[in-house]
């Protein structure tokens, strides 16, 4: 009988460990969800139309400044023009969102910046910046029941996820994602106008690329 | 009456199109160049309030700021925004200064090449110093208000960023009213002069962070 409960035991505590060793790191303490029974969150909400940031972009070791307009130019697209308080251009990007795969179109991005990761590192984090998790994206999506943290997993890679914090009501405090190859990277929103966040700051760590954003106005 | 109606029509909107462009060629700029030269020697100070339209085509959006503007000779200015922020890039000594929102920070116009190409632009297009300038194809036009000088940088990796620089000077005094920055794809930054004072005292604290 003994033996019966300990093989017993024993094959709990593999399934257990094999089921533990199948999830990342990052979702332990998290349970998956259904994702129709969930409303994924994003930092604008659906409410973005047009706003004017104060920003400063540290990239590659140089600092920018000047002002950064967000727009929605159809229901499914952006624009992200960022610009020097002069009025000299730094970049004008386009993300278009009605694919599985977010499209980029790179309309303008000043010849010095035209180095190495930095197209694809910006583009990769205003992505999430801006991202709206439609009906057509295909992905999983798990809670953590402590502390209402939701995660985001595509269904390509589990290694590429977005994981969110929340302050308040449908309000993102912090997004950090991982992705290949372009690492880790983090937006923490110190502060919200009315749906808009105010004061926010984007990081990604392996490339020291910063990007602080206060709102002027929309 | 179709045919009247559809000229009516026609006519009507090519007005705009005749309105901007009222400027004709001058063909003998050689008088024009000197008064211009002869002026900007004679220009030492400069203080002017400034708006500042960013014109962003394909959004079909104009980004506003304002604030006032200095210089001083040689090569001393201060951009001084009040709005959308408040933001001050001083140039002087060979150095850029920055005050943002109370934020100082500093570093040398030629670590950067960029910065000292488009300062040196600046200078240019502000104080009328471009008449001798080899960077630049120079040509004049005229209409009953201004003097229209276009300039288009010969340096390849300029044009990448700056198609060409228009400026509009006031026919009787010569002095800028207008500085139009234009970039590849017909964005363009335009720069209203208005207060515009000449050779008045100027210290040069003025072109320092402590003011």
């Amino acid at each position: 009988m003994n033996s019966l409960k300990f093989k017993i035991f024993t094959f709990s505590f593999l399934v257990l460990l094999s089921f533990y060793s199948c999830s990342p790191n990052y979702l332990k303490g998290y349970e998956i969800k259904n994702n129709t029974d969930l409303k994924v969150p994003t930092i604008f909400n659906g409410k973005l139309i047009k706003a004017l940031y104060k920003a400063n972009l540290i990239v590659m070791g140089n600092e920018l400044s000047g002002l950064l307009l967000l727009k929605k130019t159809n229901p499914s697209e952006y624009r992200i023009v960022f610009m020097s308080e002069l009025g000299l251009k730094y970049f004008d990007f386009g993300v278009n969102y009605t694919k599985e795969k977010p499209e980029f179109t790179n309309y303008y991005l000043l010849s010095p910046m035209q180095r190495g990761e930095v197209e694809k590192i910006l583009f990769n984090d205003l992505c999430i910046l801006l991202s709206e998790f439609s009906d057509n994206i295909k992905y999983k999506v798990y809670r953590n029941n402590k502390t209402g943290d939701l995660a985001i997993l595509n269904n390509v890679d589990e290694y590429n996820y977005v994981a969110f914090r929340y302050s308040g009501k449908d309000k993102i405090e912090k997004i950090q994602w991982n992705s290949k190859p372009e690492g880790r990277s983090m937006i923490s929103i110190n502060n919200y106008k009315g749906n808009l966040p105010s004061d926010l700051l984007m990081e990604n760590s392996k490339y020291s690329l910063r990007l602080q954003l206060k709102l002027v106005e929309n | 009456m179709r045919i009247i109606n559809s000229l009516i029509i026609i006519l009507f909107f090519s007005l705009p199109t005749f309105a901007q462009n009222d400027f004709t060629k001058v063909l003998d700029d050689e008088v024009l160049r000197e008064s211009i030269r002869k002026h900007s020697s004679e220009t030492f100070t400069i203080k002017s309030k400034f708006s500042q339209e960013k014109h962003l085509s394909m959004l079909e959006e104009v980004v506003i700021s304002s604030g006032r503007f200095l210089f001083k000779k040689e090569n001393n200015i201060r951009w001084e925004y009040s709005l959308p922020f408040e933001y001050t890039i001083i140039v002087a000594n060979g150095k850029f200064l920055i005050n943002n929102e109370g934020k100082l920070s500093e570093f040398d116009i030629s670590s950067n090449p960029m910065f000292k190409q488009i300062s040196d632009m600046i200078v240019l297009a502000v104080s009328g110093n471009f008449v001798q300038n080899d960077q630049f194809n120079i040509e004049f036009f005229q209409n009953g208000k201004y003097y229209l000088a276009t300039l288009k940088p010969v340096d390849q990796q300029v044009s990448e960023m700056l198609s060409g620089i228009n400026i509009y000077f006031d026919k009787n005094a010569l002095n800028v009213e207008k500085v139009k920055f234009l970039e590849p794809g017909n964005d363009f930054t335009l720069i209203n002069f208005k207060d515009y004072q000449e050779n008045i005292n100027l210290s040069d604290e003025e072109f320092t962070t402590n003011k």
